[in-house]
């Protein structure tokens, strides 16, 4: 046996001034998970402490919480495993969403109305089975993969975008997302692909890889949003109809880097707004003065191409013509 | 008052099946649910579904498989049933887009799992129930079913001898609130939170057994009680049975194997080995569960969940060292007494999954055919229930029909709060099942569990709550929750008293050996007046309409 002492976030909707961080100390086994001593603290200390759990064996995905600062499923995750050196666990609901009591949170809000964007049901050829199809085991185990997902929701936890954004659809709903695009039984492949690439869709994605090391499966959903980019690249879908800033972006960094073998960041962004766009481009200007002010940007501004430019262009050529 | 025609209770496989079924008829379906649909304990269920889709198999086989492992209990009717839509529900699974392992001709690949004759279990990995859940859920979506998450059903509401719907409790409000349906379809999912020692989600506490018994329904064959012969050592988790068939060794400490590679054994027969030999009891009495042989490679692609799992929670890489497992309480085979349609003995109430019985398992499960018991006849309930709503008058009655479950609540919230909680009595419950009624029993600890429920009983009856608030009482649900656990326990034990002999996973110490001259019969539990009444009933017979 071991002794932990638990501060656990509490918060009651109907008292939300006394929101605070309370004590406990718990006495469990060396085997025992977060949701071990949540349960504790419920049956001997205080019933009156919200939080959800179920299957106890990272299955389900209902336990997601945050502990010591770090999103975890509190089920699979052992005090002794995470405890400080100063022998405290603190538990707190995942980021990012609103808390209906506790350690109890919205999860509708917070991720089903995005699973429910991505119409993630497969739309198959027949109206019924017509025999077992026949489908590649390689195609289907990463779909096999992707759909291990419990639903935790800790990718988005960790996701810097949904940090600041909270309509973009996330690394979770992407997930479940590539699940129905790279069914071969789908039928509506491409249609998918256009509206994944709309506004606050897969492109939202600032490529940070926090959702990787979030995800306690090892489904890894940034990887997973970059196939849906290159699939719809190589579908020629550079953005979605409400959004072609996502296409001249796309294109200048193309062109940029065959033209130069780098990048030319500041026509990036100038292409990337539009040289139409006169709301746009004025709204660059802060920023432009700001990296004149910090030596970001050299006077005047000269891009030269770098060397070996050749045989770059020469693999970017290659790359499309290996696309189309 | 929400109206629907039919209303499913739960939300796993069983209850999104029924949903999607009553649903394509085109009347109003709802689904009430503890906990949200992906959250179901089918979640959990890992190995594969048998479906007799090759060309060498047969649901004549597949029938005569699973009544060789049901040990003389099995209803020929419903068997037959089951082991003929197995195929074609496996098929539409495939078709919604479940992502199931494929040979490498891209067909569904298929295992053999313990008992079976042939390669028959359509597989996703280890993880076959989440991949069936998760596709069904996606289904349910597309469908616009309207759900209520974080519902629990304290009562139904029964007028004029039908069922007329439900009284459910929001978690997030703790407010009661009536459904009227017609056609109320029960598929609450399993009790194994019965036992300490067991492999079930914190949700499946037997709530629609329990509601269906204190409306005057029978209980079958409740002391049929599986276990697993591949728990961890101290969690819930559990090794899929298909590692052992695809070549893992069960070994003891000293590395010796005790069983035959690739069996023929059945679980029950797997878990007497290891009940017999002492070992695999206690904390420190495992077996060895050596994956080595299987190689990186099959660990990788049909064992994933397990490598991922056994790391996290039992510390084990399995490609480099074995895994202590253990016989842990894995489901009941027993439950509400259901026609092959789902209807019971109550008219407007259907039920379908774990929480009923059709004499499909009989007295022990042929591996791999319970998640698709559920998916067969959550079909077959949620068509007849909503044929049933169809033909049925619309109900009407007062708002006031939730008065007496609030008066029910609000009495509970008055009792005075002592050192008696109701985490204590379940815990005390849960330790006393382990104790006697477990893998093996015997008369006199039957007798001794009975009276020591009955004090339970007494004492759940006095018990008051610590905590009134409203939004999410846990606390309050686990009251009810420890109502509907006590009834299911009665009626295990008093199955279990009655039932005088040895069959299948039910192992009576004192009757050692199976008697088919007098017990070829199915226990049958309901709540009387005066406490519980058991009888008995041949198989093979069928319930009266």
């Amino acid at each position: 046996m071991m002794q932990t002492t638990f501060k656990v976030h509490r918060f009651d909707p109907e008292q939300p001034e006394h929101a605070r961080l309370a004590t406990y100390v718990v006495e469990l086994p060396e085997s025992a998970s977060i949701v071990d001593g949540l349960t504790y603290i419920c049956d001997e200390q205080d019933p009156s402490l919200a939080f959800r759990a179920n299957c106890e064996r990272g299955s389900c995905g209902d336990c997601a919480l945050r502990v010591n600062k770090k999103g975890v499923l509190g089920c699979t995750t052992k005090i002794v495993d995470v405890v400080g050196k100063d022998g405290i666990v603190t538990v707190e609901p995942i980021r990012h969403v609103p808390v209906l009591k506790d350690l109890v949170y919205d999860m509708e809000t917070f991720l089903w109305r995005k699973v429910r964007a991505v119409t993630p049901w497969i739309t198959p050829q027949a109206a019924g089975p017509n025999g077992a199809s026949t489908v590649s085991e390689q195609k289907i185990a990463e779909v096999r993969t992707a759909m291990s997902c419990v639903m935790c929701g800790l990718c988005d936890e960790g996701c810097t975008v949904v940090a600041v954004d909270d309509q973009f659809v996330g690394p979770a709903a992407l997930t479940k997302a590539y699940r129905a695009i790279f069914d071969p039984r789908d039928t509506r492949h491409v249609e998918r692909l256009q509206s994944i690439s709309e506004p606050d869709g897969v492109w939202d994605c600032t490529h940070c890889f926090e959702a990787n090391g979030h995800c306690p499966i090892g489904i890894e959903p940034t990887d997973r949003i970059f196939e849906i980019r290159d699939e719809a690249i190589r579908l020629g879908i550079r953005s979605g109809k409400q959004n072609p800033k996502v296409r001249r972006h796309y294109d200048s960094f193309v062109n940029s880097v065959k033209k130069s073998g780098w990048l030319d960041e500041g026509r990036l962004a100038i292409e990337s707004e539009g040289l139409f766009n006169v709301r746009g481009l004025l709204k660059l200007l802060p920023t432009a003065a700001r990296a004149i002010v910090r030596n970001k940007a050299p006077i005047p501004y000269m891009h030269h191409k770098r060397p070996g430019a050749k045989a770059i262009r020469q693999i970017i050529e290659k790359a499309e013509g290996k696309r189309s | 008052m929400p109206e629907y025609e039919v209303l499913v209770v739960g939300g796993g496989v069983a209850g999104l099946r029924a949903a999607l079924a009553a649903h394509e008829t085109g009347v109003r379906v709802a689904l009430l649910s503890k906990t949200h649909p992906v959250r179901s304990h089918d979640s959990a269920s890992p190995g594969g579904f048998n479906a007799a889709l090759s060309p060498e198999d047969s649901a004549e086989h597949h029938a005569q498989d699973s009544a060789d492992a049901g040990a003389g209990l099995c209803e020929v009717n419903a068997l037959k049933a089951f082991c003929e839509e197995a195929a074609q529900e496996a098929l539409c699974l495939d078709h919604l887009g479940a992502p199931f392992n494929r040979t490498s001709e891209g067909m569904l690949a298929l295992r053999r799992l313990n008992g079976s004759r042939a390669p028959r279990a359509v597989f996703a990995a280890d993880f076959t129930g989440h991949v069936v859940l998760h596709t069904l859920y996606e289904q349910l979506l597309k469908a616009q079913i309207p759900t209520y998450d974080e519902w629990l059903v304290t009562s139904l509401i029964v007028d004029q001898g039908q069922c007329q719907g439900v009284v459910a409790l929001e978690l997030r409000t703790g407010k009661l609130e009536a459904f009227a349906a017609p056609a109320v379809l029960l598929a609450t999912g399993g009790a194994g939170r019965l036992y300490q020692r067991s492999t079930a989600s914190r949700s499946c506490t037997g709530d629609g057994m329990s509601l269906a018994y204190r409306a005057g329904l029978r209980l079958v064959d409740m002391e049929m009680v599986q276990y697993h012969p591949l728990g961890f050592r101290a969690h819930r988790a559990f090794a899929s049975e298909a590692t052992l068939t695809e070549g893992a060794l069960l070994c003891d400490t000293a590395g010796q194997p005790v069983l035959p590679p690739n069996g023929p054994f059945t679980r029950d027969s797997f878990c007497r080995v290891m009940a017999e030999t002492n070992r695999g009891q206690g904390d420190a009495g495992c077996l060895l569960l050596d994956l080595r042989p299987l190689g990186k490679d099959v660990i990788a692609s049909h064992f994933q969940y397990l490598h991922r799992i056994a790391r996290d929670l039992a510390g084990v890489e399995i490609d480099h060292d074995p895994l202590p497992v253990r016989p842990l309480a894995h489901r009941l085979l027993g439950g509400v007494e259901t026609t092959l349609d789902g209807s019971t003995a109550l008219p407007g109430l259907f039920a379908a999954g774990e929480c009923a019985w059709l004499g499909v398992h009989g007295a022990n499960a042929l591996a791999g055919n319970t998640l698709i018991t559920s998916v067969v006849f959550g079909r077959r309930a949620g068509a007849a229930a909503a044929a049933y709503a169809q033909a049925a008058r619309p109900t009407l009655w007062p708002e006031s029909i939730v008065k007496d479950p609030q008066a029910c609540v609000d009495a509970i919230f008055s009792r005075q709060a002592g050192e008696l909680t109701v985490a204590r009595i379940s815990h005390e419950l849960a330790a006393l099942m382990d104790e006697h009624v477990g893998l093996v029993r015997d008369g006199g600890g039957l007798a001794a569990a009975a009276e020591r429920l009955t004090a339970l009983k007494e004492r759940y009856a006095r018990v008051g709550l610590r905590h009134h608030g409203k939004i999410y009482n846990a606390e309050l649900v686990a009251f009810f929750e420890l109502a509907s656990l006590l009834d299911v326990a009665e009626a295990v034990i008093m199955a279990a008293q009655a039932r005088k002999e040895s069959r299948g996973v039910h192992q009576r110490s004192d009757f050692p050996l199976p008697n088919d001259k007098e017990w070829r019969q199915h226990t049958l539990v309901s709540h009387g007046v005066n406490g519980p009444i058991v009888e008995t009933r041949p198989v093979n017979s069928h319930l009266s309409p």
